[in-house]
């Protein structure tokens, strides 16, 4: 009897410490795999961080095309508004 | 009585399946044998050939000598067979052996020898653990303490192998009855003639019948207590009885055994007793003759004893002094033979001994027990020791595998959110790859139809010539406008497809800036400095751009507004902070009358939105400093 229960809590306690390896290297695994996600989340987040940079500079170059746009039209109009003035001078 | 202690001796004497056959039949032949028992045991000491035939040669020849009343014979031939015995270790033979030796004691008168032998052979029969005989010896040790007149420790014994008789496997109903009958006798004897009767009277209990023909001495028992209690007529039936009994069984069996003679010497005693006592001393002389004889015959030197104090009294009573005085000499001297203060103490050394090692084997068997239980309870303690680590095993086990799984949930749970993430992250990012690219698609249509506004502008002008002055310098104006903006969308373009931009980037950016700017205002001297170790320092495109706006913002205001001959940019570092120094020596102006246009604004702003800081110090005629103090993140 008490060698069969020496021998449960032997079995008993390789289990205890399997369990805790298993439970272990799991975590291990867990954190390498989850290094891996954050790593690869980080290097995403980099590349969203510089693409926003990248429309951020392109949302300027709107605003810049935008005065371009307005700034041209307006000097385009004054060319041919003196085009028509030397064509058709008032009389 | 006489039927068991002949099979007794019957089965004792075929015991040994080692013993020659020859032996055997001579051995019997000289134990059955009337006249010839001389001749058989000179032809069986002939046809001894080992230790064990001699032994079983002087068991035989004690036992028949013991028979026949040849009592010192008896003894003397009982004690070698004993000595072979015990070196044989042969512990059952040595029970009859002892009972043999133990009875031709007690026949002789000799009770500390009869004692002796009594105790040896329960003291064998407790090694041998045989109940039967050791119920056998106890019961006979009741009777010879009766016979000593040692009356408690008698009915202490018989008490004892009454208990033992009731609890042996057999259940012999004689068994009970002799035990029954030892207690009676000693209580009688002892004047205690209502517990005698109560014993003797419950051996009817278990006799019955036909086997009450067997309980002669019962009867005779009864009639002695009645006798004492001077119920002489009552006395006298129960001792006919028994008489009767007795004679019922002589004419069934045909030799007579000293218990026969034994049992008539008490029974003619008692009668003679209350022959005198009822004063009838014809009848008295009559039984008291008869009684002489058969105790002479049984050669029990109890009965005599008896015998002769009945004789005494009897004289006694009928005035017969001389012959009073006669009786009275031989009941002492017998008596006294019996019952001297040695023997009694012999008695008691020998009990003493047996108590003794009694009691230190009880001792011996309560600490082994004792031994037993402690290593018994040990064992339990270590079980429940053993129980409850198996419990806190399985406890922790549980909560192990509880652990693990809540983990791989949580664990699970964490890697969906995080993939989910990613996936929302990825999503996110290639919709700002297509903005991206869509934007880029834009910003190169818009550089190629700028070149084409300027070729446009720049042909018309050459191909028309144009004279109109005003005309002209507005086409030189649009030209220009669409130069200067190209180079503007160019950086920007430029800044927007690079993801990191360093100081050295910046630096080449920055000559060719002022090398335009020079081309614009000759007089002015430029002087751009940067610290080398600066030269690797990294800034994303948007840090980058506004660092260089900034800059170029700064040089563009004394270019414009200052008049200045001179334009000092430095970058250097300071501690943990890139410090960026524009400084020109032109009019400067007044920090506190002055309002800042959107130039310095938006210069404000860039700087703030990288997280730096920009103080702008003039004073009038004395120049103006920037001062851009922006984190190193190097």
């Amino acid at each position: 009897m008490t060698t069969i229960l020496a021998l449960i809590t032997v079995m008993f306690l390789v289990l205890i410490i399997y369990l805790i390896t298993k439970i272990q290297l799991d975590r291990e695994k867990f954190h390498s795999r989850i290094k891996v996600l954050e790593d690869f989340i980080v290097q995403i987040s980099n590349e969203q961080q510089t693409q926003n940079n990248q429309l951020q500079l392109s949302e300027e170059i709107k605003d810049k095309l935008t005065q371009i746009n307005a700034t041209l039209s307006k000097n385009i109009y004054e060319v041919n508004f003196k085009l028509v003035e030397d064509l058709y001078p008032r009389k | 009585m006489k039927k068991f202690l002949g099979s007794l001796l019957i089965s004792a004497f075929c015991f040994q399946s080692g013993f020659s056959q020859d032996l055997n039949k001579t051995l019997s032949k000289a134990f059955t044998s009337q006249d010839s028992s001389d001749y058989y045991f000179k032809i069986a000491k002939i046809l001894i050939k080992s230790e064990k035939d001699e032994a079983q040669y002087y068991f035989c020849k004690g036992a028949l000598h013991g028979d026949r009343n040849k009592l010192d014979s008896a003894v003397y031939y009982s004690n070698k067979a004993v000595v072979i015995f015990e070196k044989l270790k042969d512990l059952k033979t040595l029970n009859t052996l002892y009972n043999n030796i133990s009875r031709t004691h007690r026949k002789l008168g000799e009770y500390d020898k009869a004692i002796n032998n009594s105790i040896l052979g329960l003291e064998n029969a407790e090694k041998n653990k045989n109940e039967f005989w050791i119920y056998y010896f106890t019961n006979n040790l009741s009777v010879i303490y009766h016979d000593f007149e040692n009356f408690a420790k008698g009915v202490y014994y018989g008490k004892k192998s009454l208990a033992l008789a009731k609890n042996l496997t057999s259940k012999e109903p004689n068994n009970i009855a002799s035990a029954l009958n030892a207690i009676a006798i000693n209580y009688d004897d002892w004047n205690k003639p209502n517990e005698a009767l109560y014993y003797h009277k419950q051996v009817f209990k278990y006799i019955k019948g036909k086997d009450t023909l067997h309980i002669a001495l019962t009867y005779n028992n009864i009639g002695n207590t009645l006798l004492k209690q001077k119920k002489y007529k009552e006395a006298e039936k129960w001792i006919n009885t028994a008489i009767t009994i007795g004679d019922i069984n002589a004419k069934n069996t045909a030799q007579q055994f000293d218990i026969d003679y034994y049992n008539k010497a008490t029974n003619y005693t008692n009668l003679a007793v209350i022959a005198y006592k009822t004063n009838d001393f014809e009848k008295a002389e009559a039984m008291l003759a008869k009684a002489k004889l058969y105790c002479s015959k049984s050669k029990s030197a109890e009965k005599m004893r008896d015998y002769y104090r009945a004789e005494y009294e009897f004289n006694k009573a009928r005035k017969n002094l001389q012959k009073t005085v006669e009786s009275q000499e031989q009941y002492i001297k017998l008596r006294d033979s019996v019952f001297n203060k040695n023997r009694d103490k012999s008695f008691l050394e020998i009990e003493a001994k047996y108590q003794n090692e009694r009691k230190e084997k009880e001792l011996l068997k309560s600490k082994i027990a004792m031994s037993k239980k402690e290593l018994e309870i040990k064992k339990r303690d270590a079980q429940t020791l053993i129980l409850i680590v198996v419990v806190i095993g399985l406890l922790v086990i549980t909560l192990l595998i509880y652990r693990q799984q809540k983990l791989k949930n949580s664990q699970q749970k964490q890697e969906f959110e995080l993939k989910e993430a990613i996936a929302k992250i990825e999503t996110q990012n290639k919709l700002q790859e297509q903005r991206l690219q869509i934007s880029r698609d834009l910003h190169d249509n818009i550089g190629s139809q700028l070149t084409f506004i300027i070729s446009s502008v720049d042909n018309i002008k050459y191909a028309f010539e144009i004279q109109n002055t005003q005309l002209d310098n507005k086409l030189l104006s649009i030209s220009n406008f669409a130069k200067s903006t190209i180079i503007e969308l160019r950086d920007t373009i430029w800044a927007m497809n690079n993801s990191e931009i360093t100081f050295e980037d910046l630096r080449i950016r920055i000559h060719n800036f002022i090398e335009k700017a020079k081309e614009a205002k000759h007089d002015i001297d430029f002087d751009f400095t940067i610290e080398e170790n600066l030269l690797a320092s990294k800034f994303t495109s948007i840090e980058g751009m506004n660092i260089y706006r900034t800059i170029q913002e700064g040089v563009n205001n004394s270019i414009k507004y200052a008049d200045s001959k001179k334009i000092q940019i430095r970058i250097m570092h300071q501690k943990s902070s890139i410090v960026i120094l524009i400084h020109d020596d032109g009019k400067g102006f007044d920090n506190k009358k002055t309002a800042f246009g959107n130039g310095i604004n938006n210069m404000k702003k860039r700087i703030e939105e990288i997280g730096g800081k920009i103080s702008i110090e003039s004073e009038n005629a004395t120049g103006t400093n920037i001062n851009i103090t922006i984190p190193n993140k190097a």
